[in-house]
């Protein structure tokens, strides 16, 4: 995903967060004292999204047609603050972020406008052997959320509750989704090519005037 | 000697503390390697983790040996170079990363894997897009306590996360070299001459046992 320079070193300084990760000097350290946190945003709406750090800096924009941001580092001893600007919409985004957590902002269509949603991941499952598919549901109009592999009847993920995620590790090999809600297939299939060993991929269930839709991302991180 | 896979292959070893001072693991592993006929350029930084390797950092000591040269300390003025840097200078057949111990938080009572995945699949990736093959020494066992407070079960989850993530690198596991507490440490955590050649003499071993598509790229295409 291509994003500015300016835009990206804005995103970073508005969070201080670029690898402040505290570390003793002493002649070797061993490791930081609490681990990495890391946030990224997802713009689920009809128009674009600026999400702004500090009033006067460039905003980070996305755009529908490539909605899910980067993960950002961010210091998790001080809460992230910002701006979410969707149209004429402003929501106010204050977020405490715990270390080891990766923490994805969604704004959500509701109504005429948006609501921010913040879903929590605690990884545990890192593997460079294996690809990792999560499954975000952020959409209450589909009852008992699943995503099934393409023309099998076997769950990936089960009954995902709203504003909450499932995370499993599973072999990189070529991959198309499907949406089951209430125990029917919803729309159609989603895919996501030939998963690779190491990475790690999202597919978000998001609510849409068209009815529930999917749309995915890999995790990566902002350097 | 029988010839070695490591013969004629250019190796640039990279390394935290064990290989950054006197007396330590970049001597001994530096003649072993060149003894099986590899070109060997050695670089250690204190401290340093798989993410300082893809910036300068500077680093509180530091060493460089160069094929059958003598090892150059440094003090202060030490740094890091980026791994890209160091590759286009060097154009290694194989990058021989000994990184572990820094990254183990073995005082903390957390193990950071977020920060540790993030480091360490930064580098191995970096290594790989930049047209290298690479392995990854492990830590090894030291002793329970010490100043660093190395400690066996802390030391085993950071092998065991290392040996899963750093793909497409090869794992070398240090902890099958020897059994806990077997070679003798200074302070917990850095081993005497007798250890460092011990440990040296098992990773010369076991790169010379890794099948040449993992040694190098030359000749897979």
């Amino acid at each position: 995903m291509t994003r500015t320079l300016s835009t990206v070193c804005a995103i970073a300084a508005l969070f201080s967060s670029i690898n402040v990760l505290a570390a003793e000097f002493a002649l070797y350290p061993t490791g930081p004292a609490e681990d990495a946190a890391f946030i990224r945003f997802v713009n689920a709406s009809t128009v674009a999204l600026d999400v702004i750090a500090q009033a006067g800096q460039p905003p980070m924009r996305l755009e529908t047609a490539q909605p899910v941001s980067l993960f950002f580092p961010v210091q998790s001893s001080s809460p992230v603050k910002g701006t979410l600007v969707s149209g004429a919409q402003k929501l106010v985004m204050d977020l405490k972020i715990e270390p080891g957590e990766f923490a994805t902002v969604i704004a959500v269509p509701d109504g005429t406008g948006i609501k921010q949603v913040a879903v929590r991941e605690q990884p545990d499952d890192f593997n460079g052997l294996k690809a990792s598919l999560a499954f975000f549901n952020v959409d209450a109009s589909c009852a008992e959320a699943s995503l099934r592999p393409a023309g099998r009847s076997a769950d990936l993920f089960k009954s995902v509750p709203i504003d909450s995620l499932q995370r499993r590790s599973i072999n990189p090999v070529s991959l198309s989704v499907q949406l089951v809600c209430a125990n029917a297939n919803v729309g159609p299939a989603l895919d996501l090519g030939e998963l690779k060993a190491g990475e790690r991929y999202s597919v978000l269930l998001v609510p849409s005037i068209g009815g529930s839709r999917l749309l995915n991302a890999t995790d990566t991180l902002s350097h | 000697m029988p010839s070695s896979v490591l013969a004629g292959m250019t190796l640039l070893v990279l390394g935290e503390s064990h290989m950054s001072l006197a007396n330590h693991l970049m001597e001994p592993l530096q003649a072993n390697l060149t003894q099986q006929g590899a070109i060997v350029h050695s670089i250690g930084a204190c401290g340093a983790s798989a993410g300082d390797w893809l910036i300068t950092k500077k680093v509180d000591c530091g060493a460089e040996q160069k094929g059958n040269g003598s090892i150059v300390i440094k003090g202060r003025e030490a740094t890091t170079t980026p791994i890209k840097d160091l590759i286009a200078a060097d154009k290694p057949d194989l990058v021989v990363l000994v990184i572990g111990d820094t990254m183990a938080s073995y005082d903390k009572p957390v193990f950071p894997k977020a920060w540790a995945w993030q480091n360490v699949t930064a580098l191995a990736k970096e290594i790989t897009a930049n047209g290298a093959k690479c392995a990854w020494v492990g830590p090894a066992w030291g002793k329970e306590g010490g100043m660093y407070k190395k400690n066996d079960v802390r030391t085993k989850l950071m092998s065991a996360f290392l040996s899963t993530n750093v793909a497409p690198c090869t794992y070398i596991d240090s902890l099958t070299f020897s059994k806990p507490g077997e070679w003798v440490t200074t302070d917990g955590q850095h081993f005497t001459v007798a250890g460092y050649k011990s440990w040296a003499t098992a990773i010369g071993g076991a790169l010379a046992k890794l099948p040449a598509d993992a040694i190098s790229n030359k000749g897979a295409k």
